[in-house]
């Protein structure tokens, strides 16, 4: 990582301390993890070693907050003009949305990280099945990753932090909730899918195809935002 | 030296820019003027790599901002209207900031600021949080960003929008100095600045460049012998 990237990074993952925002995004993230684990994951009535009541409703509250980190990283600079600073410095775009890009993501591991108390506390109640709930965490890892991109991109396009917050959630349920109906119906097409690839990792088979498919997400979402920043004729 | 050369922008069907040159040498402070909506801010815009122009080129010593924009950024310092920073962030975080993305060698960093703090008196607020500090000194503080990494060239909009007659005086006087290790550029449509640090004016009206002189010569072409109706006059004419 160069110098240029850190200091972005820096900047950006800080930022989040700087208010209660990120204290409240953490404790909904665990408050809405348990809930769903526990009331309507129906923990305590299923074989849970492998934490599925957990892991089943992750995609659905990432989904919800993932757009909460990214929402400011670009529509905050062009609604207080700062922008004009940023891009005005000597520093290539990508490096600028790589930098903004690896702190959303960082500050989200932080938030996924909480998941690990609670896997102890699970493992020590039922005993767990290391490998599955190994894999469904990389599972959600990645989710993270594709979202936080996805997220970035909604931000690059917007100069209000709250509409690139409802953009980004629309963007990201039309990718998990509409497509797998008609996605999956192909088997050619599942591949696409974005529930079919969950379902893949969350059942502790970690597969190359699936790994690739989502960080090809979080590919195309930062290409499309460096693209975005790039060509922007008017600000 | 800077060289605009045949510079047109366009948004959509509205025509911003018309084949615009000129060249700008160091030691220069140049007036961009013209009325509210002349195309002031777009040419700023063009010359600091915001916007990419339709045709036309804008070199800083032979280098083209187009072809290269991170290189020959180095050699700008700009301040945008308002003087937008991030409100959160004390002075001193905002000029470490800015010197990471520089690069800037540490100790180079803290000689540098020990002088923008000497000469910009900014040593009473350097831990407060920039949101919380009056137009004068957030200015300053602005001023502090752009030279943090000694740059040739200065550019700002609108600088002394919205400041008290004392800050307007530091500013001029502050411009003035940087002027004999380099070129400003300031972009206003504050006559009473013009008159008392340009050596240059160049004036735009509806896209178009019209005029290229001193201050004194424009004043001593109008009966009035002064900028404002100077000013009045030419961009009347151009309606």
């Amino acid at each position: 990582m160069n110098k240029q990237i850190k200091a972005i990074f820096a900047k950006e993952f800080y930022g989040y301390f700087r208010s209660i925002s990120a204290y409240f995004i953490i404790g909904l993230y665990i408050a809405l993890s348990l809930l769903s684990s526990f009331i309507f994951g129906n923990f305590f009535e299923i074989d849970n070693q492998s934490m599925i009541s957990f892991f089943k409703y992750q995609p659905d509250i990432l989904a919800v907050l993932i757009p909460g980190i990214t929402m400011h990283l670009w529509a905050d600079e062009y609604r207080s003009g700062t922008i004009e600073f940023i891009l005005t410095q000597p520093i290539k775009y990508k490096d600028i949305v790589i930098g903004k890009y690896l702190a959303a993501a960082s500050f989200s591991l932080l938030m996924l990280s909480t998941i690990i108390p609670q896997t102890i506390v699970v493992m020590l109640y039922n005993g767990i099945n290391l490998s599955a709930v190994t894999s469904a965490f990389v599972s959600c890892l990645l989710i993270t990753l594709s979202f936080c991109a996805i997220g970035e991109l909604v931000s690059s396009i917007s100069n209000k932090p709250m509409i690139a917050y409802l953009g980004s959630i629309f963007v990201i349920w039309s990718i998990t909730m509409f497509a797998p109906d008609v996605l999956t119906e192909s088997t050619e097409l599942s591949a696409l899918s974005f529930h079919e690839n969950y379902q893949n990792l969350i059942n502790g088979k970690i597969e190359l195809s699936s790994v690739i498919y989502y960080i090809s997400m979080a590919g195309a979402g930062l290409w499309a935002t460096v693209a975005i920043i790039s060509n922007r004729n008017k600000i | 030296m800077i060289s605009i050369e045949k510079i047109s922008k366009s948004f959509g069907a509205v025509s911003a820019l018309q084949d615009i040159s000129f060249k700008i040498n160091y030691g220069e402070i140049v007036a961009l003027l013209g009325p509210n909506g002349a195309g002031k801010t777009t040419l700023i815009r063009l010359m600091t790599g915001l916007l990419s122009p339709d045709a036309g080129k804008i070199k800083y010593d032979e280098e083209d901002i187009s072809a290269d924009r991170v290189k020959v950024l180095q050699k700008i310092g700009y301040i945008p209207e308002n003087a937008p920073l991030y409100n959160e962030m004390t002075p001193y975080e905002f000029l470490k900031f800015t010197s990471d993305i520089w690069d800037i060698k540490e100790q180079i960093f803290s000689d540098r600021l020990e002088q923008l703090i000497n000469k910009l008196e900014l040593k009473t607020v350097m831990s407060r949080p920039i949101g919380d500090l009056s137009k004068g000194y957030r200015h300053r503080v602005a001023i502090a960003g752009a030279l943090i990494h000694g740059p040739k060239i200065l550019i700002m909009d609108e600088p002394s929008e919205g400041l008290d007659p004392n800050q307007k005086y530091g500013l001029r006087r502050f411009i003035k100095d940087f002027s004999t290790q380099g070129a400003v550029i300031i972009s206003t449509h504050i006559m009473e600045d013009v008159d008392a640090i340009a050596d240059r004016i160049v004036m735009i009206n509806k896209g178009n460049l019209v005029a290229d002189t001193t201050p004194m010569r424009l004043k001593y072409q109008m009966p009035e012998r002064d900028l404002s109706s100077a000013f009045r006059r030419i961009t009347e004419n151009n309606k």
